[in-house]
């Protein structure tokens, strides 16, 4: 189906705010935080819609805010979405989709460990790929390396501080 | 023989008897610590050919003192015992296990039936129950280590070798009823040069009885397929995860020890042991040449076994003795007396029997290179040969193409 | 009875370092010593901070990264970024370039897959059809090294074609070579797809359905082992993969269940025999031409989100790209085959026993590179 479909058949079913994102590639659909469970729900319940896989979850930092993005993908229809939502960068909370699609789980707990978005409803919320003890969250853009982590040193040495002068 | 040379000079009795009984122990051990050696290469060679690639070759000619050089390293290790282990246990272990492989040899033949460290009356019950102190001493190594992996490891060892003992003892029946005797030289008397008076021949239970034999000695001696307890990528690293140095060359060399004892078992009681055609048999130590290559033989085909196969789970091999080889070896046994009784007095059905078996043996084996031959054929598909560059030139037209002499000739022939 | 003989439950620590090519992941078991009760994988022993990397790099200099990502099956993820930049920059790559790519993805292709059925015969504990796979993968890895001087991480794609022309008789030695590996291949089948042992081993064990798959987006042969028969060359078709002629293999339950480890097993096998098929094709039809096309020395796609995947063995790569039409990225994400497939280990494992979990580690084709980046 086409996406303008989908987002016809979406905003009439669903009573949210929903609207268009349109930029030099695909075109997405936008929700808030409150609704996104919901909207997503429906795009995997609807038999017309079925996207019965997750297939990416991620966040971008972009001036204060963290979009998320969610691709969904149906095996039987053979059709892609992308849905994004907008949360705030301090204290920024979504739901957690993991009850839809179990596979969501490591997918927001890498967005959780890299980029700092909690997502509420998650059976267990920790960091994946860095140890637990880590500070910061390394993805956002204004991350700054710790200078030292258990003791280990860990600023920069001469020589790479020489290939980073530009 | 040696008692009688002794006696005879004016020793005593009981004295004669103990030297000869340390001369005999002080060979077999010798023998087994140098075997072990350097069946550890074999292997690794044996391995490495069937693997495509070369194994030890620098130490000694062809890698042939590598054991030397693996043997002087594990002794200069750090003798490391474990906190907390049971000390006297832990030392105890590897040379328990050490003593009932050893203890096995010397009811073994070295060729000719009369060269026998101890020919007991109850030759093969003995062998059987000295080597079931290789299952005590893997318990006590488990238990002594105190680690909880070691000790699961060691009892998952020891009930695989228990259950596997039973398809060992009833798979010799078959030969004992057929020699009639329990003693070993009569068991290798009862058997002659050529194929059809081996016992392994002799009817289809003395080849099961063989078969269930070897299979249940892989699988007593620690060996893939039968290896799960010593797996490494199962992160249990068995009984033996906390001896280092020389105690675990000492385990090591009881395992390849043990493979020498299946196989001198196998030769002599089911593959007609040492004796040999007429026009050799006057040859000086020909019973010798024949005996070690067909004990040899045998260990080369458990060495086969283990590079070839993958490994069994524990439910998977438990299943299988008990469920496939157990029955199997209670047909053997009743399949055996009924055989006889069914053709006691009649010896020409047995030899019909027996030529039929070998004649079977034969076909499979005919079947077998057939099939090794057509791996042959595969590999003849050579990768980078020089006959893909040529024609390549000489499509492309940067060489001429070679004229054949003999085609020249022949075309001017009328 | 039974239940006061329970033993403890231990928690045991199959650690980073282990005697399997998997790589550096840790999986935190408590067991009682037969049965494994549960199984929570540790990620993050190869994190090597890819994705920001990303963002400091230009477009065409991250290439080389995209290799580490996946070092076993590098010319595929070479691909996948590449496909993607081509896509939000709108080039069209030369024909001729299009086939080199396909003829050393599915060379590629061919050689992680050999290196998954190695690695899980060696778990499995038979060690010779590894070594002897790995004799076959010298080949490859020589045919590889002459179109673009490396043996693993080959730095083969830039963004609009391919950077170096193979040499003239490249097409000779492919044909040689598979000629020889087809009969190679099926030797070391032999050895291993119809052993009693093997299959034993691997049949029937953690059975993953079709809705539990599709539900935890396994992704290429797992996802193929389950029945769904869905692979993005034939469904969502890119470069030149609409006018090849291939199957898609996927599980029928040959000796279990539909979905058990002997089916994705299978599945690579079945498609290592594909890919053969492809790269005779291609060794037929590859034209005479370009290999690079013309791309500005400084990349600037235009803003926006983009989403694009590929085929490599180990599932769809996905990439996330937003480009703020700078002459680096903003934002790349890289969602790989293998993070997803570890995330069911802890849903599979309850009751396997130990073996049993060595063997779905290992028909799941799990690698830390593709799951930490």
């Amino acid at each position: 189906m086409d996406i303008k479909t989908i987002f016809e058949s979406l905003s009439t079913a669903l009573d949210l705010e929903i609207s268009l994102i349109e930029d030099s590639y695909e075109i997405k659909i936008k929700v808030a935080p409150e609704g996104l469970h919901q909207l997503l729900a429906r795009c995997k319940q609807d038999p017309e819609l079925a996207f019965d896989a997750l297939t990416n979850q991620t966040g971008i930092h972009v001036d204060e805010s963290i979009q998320l993005y969610y691709v969904l993908y149906s095996y039987s229809h053979h059709h892609e979405l992308m849905v994004n939502c907008e949360v705030p960068l301090e204290g920024g909370e979504a739901p957690s989709v993991v009850d839809l699609w179990p596979g969501a789980d490591w997918l927001e707990r890498e967005t959780y460990d890299l980029l700092g978005v909690q997502f509420t409803g998650h059976p267990d919320l920790k960091r994946i790929m860095l140890p637990e003890d880590w500070e910061g969250h390394p993805l956002r853009k204004d991350y700054v390396f710790p200078e030292s982590y258990q003791g280990i040193d860990n600023r920069p040495s001469e020589i790479t501080k020489s290939f980073q002068q530009k | 023989m040696l008692i009688e040379t002794m006696t005879s000079l004016g020793v005593p009795e009981l004295l004669a008897q103990f030297i000869y009984a340390v001369l005999i122990a002080f060979l077999c051990v010798n023998f087994i610590a140098i075997y072990a050696g350097v069946v550890s290469v074999v292997e690794r060679r044996v391995a490495a050919k069937m693997q495509s690639r070369v194994g030890p070759n620098r130490v000694g000619p062809q890698g042939a003192l590598q054991w030397l050089a693996d043997g002087i390293k594990l002794i200069l290790k750090e003798d490391l015992i474990p906190n907390g282990a049971d000390k006297f246990l832990f030392k105890l272990a590897p040379f328990l296990m050490a003593s009932g492989v050893a203890g096995a040899f010397i009811v073994l033949p070295w060729g000719p039936s009369s060269v026998i460290g101890a020919d007991l009356n109850v030759g093969l019950l003995y062998l059987i129950s000295v080597t079931a102190l290789v299952a005590i001493a893997t318990l006590m190594a488990a238990w002594a280590s105190n680690n909880k992996w070691s000790l699961l490891g060691g009892m998952r060892a020891a009930a695989m070798i228990v259950s596997y003992e039973i398809p060992v003892a009833m798979g010799l029946l078959p030969a004992i009823m057929i020699a009639g005797s329990l003693q070993v030289s009569v068991l290798m008397d009862a058997q002659g040069w050529a194929p059809w008076d081996w016992i392994v021949f002799n009817n289809p239970f003395a080849m099961l009885g063989f078969l269930l034999f070897v299979t249940g000695s892989v699988a007593e001696s620690n060996r893939t397929p039968f290896d799960l307890t010593e797996a490494e990528s199962e992160l249990v690293a068995g009984y033996a995860t906390e001896y280092s140095g020389f105690r675990f060359a000492v385990f090591t060399l009881a395992e390849f020890a043990n493979t020498w004892v299946v196989g001198a078992v196998g030769a002599a009681i089911f593959l007609g042991a040492g004796h040999a055609p007429p026009i050799l048999s006057s040859l000086p130590g020909i019973e010798v040449v024949i005996f070690v290559g067909k004990t040899m033989f045998m260990v080369l085909i458990l060495m086969w076994f283990r590079w070839t196969l993958p490994r069994f789970r524990i439910d998977q091999m438990m299943d299988f003795s008990w469920k496939y080889m157990l029955p199997l070896s209670l047909i053997a046994f009743f399949g055996q007396a009924i055989y006889f009784l069914g053709t006691w007095d009649q010896p020409g059905i047995q030899i019909v029997v027996s030529h039929l078996m070998v004649l079977a043996f034969l076909g499979l084996l005919f079947l077998f290179l057939n099939r090794v031959m057509i791996n042959f054929k595969h590999q003849a598909v050579v990768v980078n040969s020089p006959q893909t560059e040529l024609a390549y030139l000489e499509k492309i037209g940067k060489i001429k193409p070679k004229v054949v002499e003999s085609d020249v000739a022949t075309e001017e022939a009328p | 009875m039974g239940k006061q003989l329970r033993t403890e439950v231990m928690t045991i620590n199959m650690g980073p370092q282990h005697p399997s090519t998997h790589g550096v992941i840790r999986f935190i078991i408590k067991t009682d010593g037969e049965i494994v009760h549960e199984c929570e994988p540790d990620v993050g022993y190869l994190h090597r901070s890819i994705e920001k990397i990303g963002e400091l790099m230009t477009w065409q200099g991250f290439v080389p990264f995209t290799d580490r990502v996946d070092y076993l099956a590098s010319m595929n993820a070479n691909w996948a970024y590449c496909t993607a930049v081509e896509s939000m920059i709108g080039t069209v790559v030369p024909r001729r370039a299009e086939f080199l790519r396909v003829m050393v993805g599915e060379l590629n292709r061919i050689s992680s897959h050999l290196i998954a059925i190695g690695a899980t015969s060696m778990d499995l504990g038979g060690f010779t059809p590894f070594i002897q796979l790995l004799r076959e993968r010298e080949y490859i890895n020589d045919l590889l090294e002459m179109a673009c001087g490396a043996r693993l991480t080959y730095n083969y794609m830039c963004i609009g074609g391919v950077l170096y022309d193979v040499p003239a008789n490249w097409n000779e030695k492919v044909a040689e070579f598979l000629t020889h590996f087809e009969l190679a291949m099926e030797q070391m089948n032999r050895l291993i797809s119809y052993n009693r042992i093997f299959i034993n081993r691997m049949a029937n064990v953690a059975p993953v359905s079709r809705e539990q798959a599709i539900g935890y987006n396994l992704v290429g042969p797992n996802l193929r082992g389950s029945g769904v028969q869905f692979d993005l060359r034939k469904n969502h078709p890119y470069s030149v993969y609409p006018e090849l002629e291939f199957d898609i293999p996927y599980g029928q339950g040959r000796e279990g269940q539909v979905g058990d480890s002997y089916d994705r097993y299978y599945v690579r096998l079945e498609e290592i025999r594909e890919s053969i098929k492809i790269i005779r094709q291609c060794i037929k039809m590859i034209p005479e031409g370009d290999i690079q096309a013309k791309v500005k020395n400084s990349i600037k796609p235009p803003k926006g989100v983009f989403h694009s995947k590929t085929e490599t063995p180990r599932g769809e790569t996905g990439y996330l790209i937003e480009s703020n039409e700078k002459t680096s990225a903003y934002r790349i994400k890289i969602r790989t085959g293998s993070f997803t497939a570890m995330s069911i280990i802890p849903e599979l494992a309850p009751g396997l026993f130990i073996a049993d979990l060595i063997a779905l580690i290992g028909s799941l084709d799990v690698v830390a590179p593709e799951l930490d980046r």
